[in-house]
């Protein structure tokens, strides 16, 4: 008898990898409302405006304006799901369960494409596992965003790309693979162009354009869609709801760049290092950054549109005008995996690069290990979302009991009161951006926004909110336009608002 | 004579399996059938099965909710409605092809060990096997029958893949996977297909393409994604439907009811003559101390389990099916978690494998014609009785009625036929009579809570005053956080004119449970009625610390601040919170103000204002 089960597992690593990774997302999930983080609100409110054949659409504003800001294909995705199972929330379950598999794929995905590094078998699994169950990427995937689907499609085209040799069929594969990595997260424009500049550099000239022209084949509609929608928006809105250009404040290229953050790797160092004073911290940071930068190089022969992607990545991170963070949490695995071959690199020299690499590991196992224990034991990683969700659950379920069906709410999270109480909503706190400043819409303009929407009642979260302030401001008034309807201490308030006359 | 081929086999015990339920197609709906079929929309129409596709098994409207998830077999049902009109008659037709489809499916798993011959006797011992009545002839049961068909379908087409031409194999891995979907679709049981899918792998003596592994990893990550869907719509109710014999017990103490239901399980295996509709204490005894049963149990499961390891090489048909027995019985066996069944004998339904393996095995391992014909003389005296057995048990499914009388008649001992058939007395007016089976269940099994709110109003109603008290104080006894029972104890009291009592009994709620609304509302009501107004305070401060953290409504939330403020006095934390809330059911709720004004007054007056 032949027992061959366990005979190939090397072989099987991958996959075995995506299996843990998948049963690691779906323990991840939190039990938050849908909408917390903002982003997952809208891409609900945009996949159920979907479903329900109404086009891609920002269903909990009144007038239902086009979705000019937020990439199509998540919500796509989703909308598929809800047309399958249509009660919400129930059917989070479905989109959670989505979700997680793709990030399992994802691990697997990316397991196949390091074969080609030159690291022994068992530290890339760790690694990969690391990565992947990091607690600041399980709560990005434990709600609705769309970086696991990114992450697939995004690392998908890399491992065509750098697969093997530069055919047609390949670089049309790659170039698709990175239009529909766009279409989820803009920043998939990286891989469209670095998948190209790659092929490019190995000679495959042809190859390269073809790439680019298949990106371009599956993002071009969508830009023409933006093209033809953009100006539906109220003009308040576009900041938050409108496209990136018409929402950088006329930003112009030198501005864009001149306020270019160069900390983009500073949420890794922020996740890797303990507390240290602040000059060796700022060392140590500038060594991960270096580790980083050396495990680049050194993958370049092998993975070199992996690379260059990863290089334009972290330029736009860089000029972009918000936090690194999410961008960068998105390719850990990748970042972890360059920072692996650099330390693998580094303790292949001699003796003293060992001592070298021993101290990183020691520092950053110091750093992350506790950090990471605690917040899988403790699941930390989900607090956030459901610290927010607690107060929202008390205005969902005064709304729904107490207000009419045609309500008007403003509120800090619109999309989300919207998907769970069935009103329209809009946004409480508005602002406008002049270069990378963000100035607040001053009350008047607040209430007048208000008034020029229908909002009837305003929802705020808590005292801690964007739009306490202004709320405080016109609450005190001489003639206010609210009425407080409900309060609970440091917690959640319910206003009836009035236009003035 | 013509030759039996595997074909001619596997047809011939397929035929054997409808015949044999025949005497089932004059059966109606008989217990669970009526709530999850007869009176269930989602199943009158394969649309309707459709729409409920992500909702439990159990209707809302049947109140019951036992963490189940089947779908797959929803819709069967609503395919069955739609073709009959809903006529039982047709649901059993069907479970009867599905059952002959089960055994048609056995017989052609077990042909790689056995020859033809061997696999008939196999399969028509499982067609014919009586422990398979409840599952067959009980038109619920078919999700049994189901999950079994969808466990061997993905078995028999797991061994293509294996075997198959490597470009052609995508086409068997597919249906590999979709079987294991589907049967995890059909019954939560379905999850064990990956077990019995490499247990079979390891049993593969013929050449296996060692590149086919992966399967295992699909088919557990659809098991993960199942069991994450299953745990969203069905899981959280899990906990609300234990078995009464292992309800409440710890660890310890459900072993020791748990493990010997092992020598149960193996008799209704091997000599299945003896039948119940329903193990429920005392057919089966709850136990809190390990005994010789238990040990005795232990070393033989072991050893079973051991036994059939042992024998891979030799006879890897009893190893597959002993294996599979016990994965199949493991899930509700209470030995790792509580399950909803002490004991039931259509989740026995995969397990008849075993005996049915076994007796396949004995016809092959004859060498010569005589002992061949000795052996197949015995097998078929024993299929003939198992036969006769199940010819004339499956009638005892017929209707709601004959289930529950002849259940009380076989095993006066279940105090779940008491109950049951005090309910049907109920409703027919004879209350007399049924107090009698209230209290006769409650003397059967004292330790289950839940016969108090059926047995105490009847027994009010009746003038038996001090038996109600004594029940409602015996069931509160055991469930003391249990806000129903208190309710039921304190409504005793107070119509025995003891209010002392009734508020002593909400307090004591309200200490245990802080945290429970029911008991809160329930303590709000006897002061309500006690006037007591020292307590008045006390409550008044637990419901608004309750409430300042819980998703209650606006006008919820009033309601109980303005309680507060005049249950507090002068509180200012009280009145702090409540005047930030004083516009609410003034402007929410104009209806609601009218009534409360006078309270909202003397709330205001408290306050200072």
């Amino acid at each position: 008898m032949r027992i061959t089960i366990w005979q190939d597992v090397r072989r099987l690593w991958p996959g075995l990898l995506g299996l843990v990774v998948f049963a690691i997302a779906l323990w991840a999930q939190t039990d938050a409302l849908a909408g917390v983080f903002y982003d997952d609100g809208i891409y609900l409110s945009l996949a159920r405006s979907l479903a329900e054949g109404e086009g891609f659409r920002y269903g909990h504003l009144p007038g239902d304006p086009a979705g000019v800001r937020y990439p199509f294909l998540y919500p796509y995705v989703l909308s598929f799901l809800w047309r399958v199972w249509p009660s919400f929330p129930a059917n989070l379950a479905l989109f959670s369960l989505f979700d997680s598999a793709v990030y399992g794929l994802s691990a697997f995905v990316i397991a196949q494409s390091v074969a080609r590094l030159s690291l022994p078998g068992l530290s890339v699994g760790l690694v990969l596992v690391a990565a992947f169950a990091a607690f600041p990427l399980l709560a990005i995937v434990g709600v609705r965003f769309s970086e696991p689907l990114f992450l697939i499609l995004f690392s998908g085209s890399l491992l065509i790309a750098d697969g093997g040799e530069a055919t047609t069929k390949r670089a049309v594969a790659a170039g698709l693979l990175a239009g529909l990595a766009t279409l989820t997260r803009s920043l998939g424009l990286a891989g469209l162009l670095g998948i190209a500049i790659s092929l490019w550099y190995r000679g495959a000239r042809r190859s390269s354009l073809v790439s680019l022209a298949a990106g371009t084949v599956v993002i071009l509609p969508w830009i023409i869609w933006l093209l033809v929608h953009s100006g539906e928006l109220d003009p308040r809105l576009t900041s938050v709801y409108g496209t990136y250009s018409e929402g950088s404040g006329g930003m112009g290229l030198i501005q864009f760049i001149g306020g270019a953050s160069l900390q983009v790797f500073s949420p890794i160092a922020r996740l890797l290092l303990p507390a240290l004073p602040t000059p060796l911290w700022a060392l140590a940071a500038v060594c991960v950054s270096l580790l980083i930068v050396w495990g680049a190089a050194r993958t370049f022969r092998v993975l070199p549109a992996l690379i260059v992607t990863l290089g334009l990545y972290a330029s736009v991170v860089t000029v972009w005008p918000y936090t690194p963070d999410r961008f960068v949490w998105v390719v850990l695995p990748w970042i972890f995996l360059l920072m692996a071959v650099a330390l693998h690199d580094l303790w292949t020299r001699n003796r003293y690069w060992k001592l070298v690499v021993g101290a990183a590991a020691l520092v950053i196992g110091i750093g992350f290990l506790p950090r990471e224990i605690s917040s899988l034991r403790n699941r930390g990683f989900a607090s956030t979302a459901e610290g927010i969700s607690q107060p929202l659950r008390l205005l969902i379920s005064s709304i729904v009991q107490e207000l009419p069906s045609d309500a008007v709410i403003a509120g800090g999270d619109e999309a989300l009161l919207s998907l769970y109480t069935g009103r329209s909503s809009v946004p409480s706190y508005l602002s406008r951006l002049n270069g990378r400043d963000e100035i607040p819409l001053t009350p008047a303009e607040s209430v007048h926004f208000y008034c020029a929407t229908g909002v009837t009642h305003i929802a705020l979260s808590g005292p801690g909110a964007p739009a306490a302030r202004l709320l405080q401001t016109l609450s005190t008034a001489e003639v206010s336009p609210l009425e407080q309807l409900f309060s609970v201490r440091e917690g959640p308030k319910l206003y009836r608002f009035t236009c003035p006359d | 004579m013509p030759r039996l081929g595997p074909l001619r086999a596997a047809l011939l015990a397929g035929l054997v399996a409808l015949v044999i339920y025949a005497g089932a197609f004059r059966n109606g709906w008989a217990l669970d059938d009526t709530p999850i079929v007869a009176e269930n929309p989602a199943a009158h129409s394969i649309g309707a099965a459709v729409d409920a596709a992500f909702e439990p098994y159990w209707p809302e409207s049947a109140g019951v909710n036992a963490g189940m998830y089947r779908p797959f077999v929803m819709l069967t049902y609503g395919i069955d409605w739609t073709l009959s009109g809903g006529s039982p008659a047709w649901f059993h037709v069907s479970n009867a092809i599905m059952h002959a489809v089960a055994t048609i499916l056995v017989v052609l798993v077990v042909l790689r060990w056995f020859p033809p011959l061997g696999a008939l006797a196999a399969g028509v011992t499982f067609a014919v096997h009586p422990v398979h009545v409840e599952a067959v002839a009980n038109v619920v049961g078919r999700a049994e029958v189901l999950v079994t068909v969808w466990i061997l379908a993905a078995v028999l087409s797991a061994r293509r893949y294996r075997h198959h031409e490597h470009n052609r194999s995508g086409v068997w891995l597919v249906l590999t996977i979709a079987f294991t979907l589907l049967a995890m679709l059909s019954k939560e049981a379905g999850v064990i297909t990956v077990f019995v899918l490499a247990l079979d792998h390891f049993l593969d003596i013929g050449k296996t393409n060692t590149r086919r592994a992966g399967l295992y990893i699909y088919a557990a990550a659809l098991t993960l994604g199942w069991f994450y869907v299953w745990r969203a719509i069905a899981g959280g109710f899990v906990e609300s439907t234990i078995a009464a014999n292992v309800r409440g017990l710890d660890a310890a103490e459900r072993l020791a009811t748990a493990l010997p239901v092992i020598w149960d399980v193996t008799r209704l295996l091997v000599w299945p003559f003896e039948l119940a509709a329903d193990y429920n204490p005392m057919v089966i005894p709850r136990r809190t101390e390990l005994g010789i049963a238990a040990g005795a149990a232990v070393v033989f499961g072991v050893a079973v389990v051991v036994l059939a390891v042992i024998v891979a090489k030799k006879a890897p048909a009893i190893t597959f099916g002993v294996l599979v027995a016990v994965a199949s019985y493991a899930p509700t066996s209470n030995l790792f978690f509580s399950s909803g069944v002490a004991l039931a004998e259509r989740t026995l339904y995969l397990a008849a494998l075993a005996p049915a393996l076994a007796l396949g095995w004995v016809i092959t391992r004859a060498h010569s014609p005589r002992i061949l014909r000795a052996t197949a003389v015995a097998v078929a005296v024993l299929c003939t009785a198992y036969g006769v057995r199940t010819f004339t048990r499956t009638p005892f499914w017929k209707d709601n009625r004959t289930v529950i009388v002849e259940d009380l008649v076989e095993h006066p001992e279940n105090f779940r036929a008491h109950i049951r058939v005090a309910r049907v007395l109920e409703q027919l007016g004879d209350s007399t009579a049924a107090l009698g089976h209230y209290v006769t269940a409650a003397a059967i099994f004292p330790y289950e809570p839940l016969i108090a709110p059926m047995l105490v109003p009847l027994a009010s109603s009746l003038g038996r005053h001090q038996l109600a008290l004594r029940e409602a104080e015996r069931s509160l006894g055991l469930a003391p956080g249990n806000p129903r029972l208190a309710l039921q104890l304190a409504g005793v009291h107070l119509s025995n004119g003891d209010s002392a009592s009734a508020l002593a009994v909400a307090r004591s709620v309200v200490s245990l449970v802080p945290d429970e609304p029911g008991a809160l509302l329930l303590y709000a009501d006897m002061l309500a009625i006690t006037g007591a107004p020292d307590w008045k305070q006390q409550l008044s401060r637990a419901r608004a610390e309750w409430l300042l953290g819980r998703p209650v409504s606006a006008t919820q939330r009033w309601g109980f601040l303005l309680n507060a403020v005049v249950g507090t006095g002068t509180d200012p934390a009280f009145c702090d919170v409540w005047g930030q809330n004083l516009g609410l059911v003034r402007t929410l709720r104009s209806d609601l103000y009218e009534s409360v004004m006078e309270e909202e007054r003397q709330a205001g007056a408290s306050c200072g204002w």
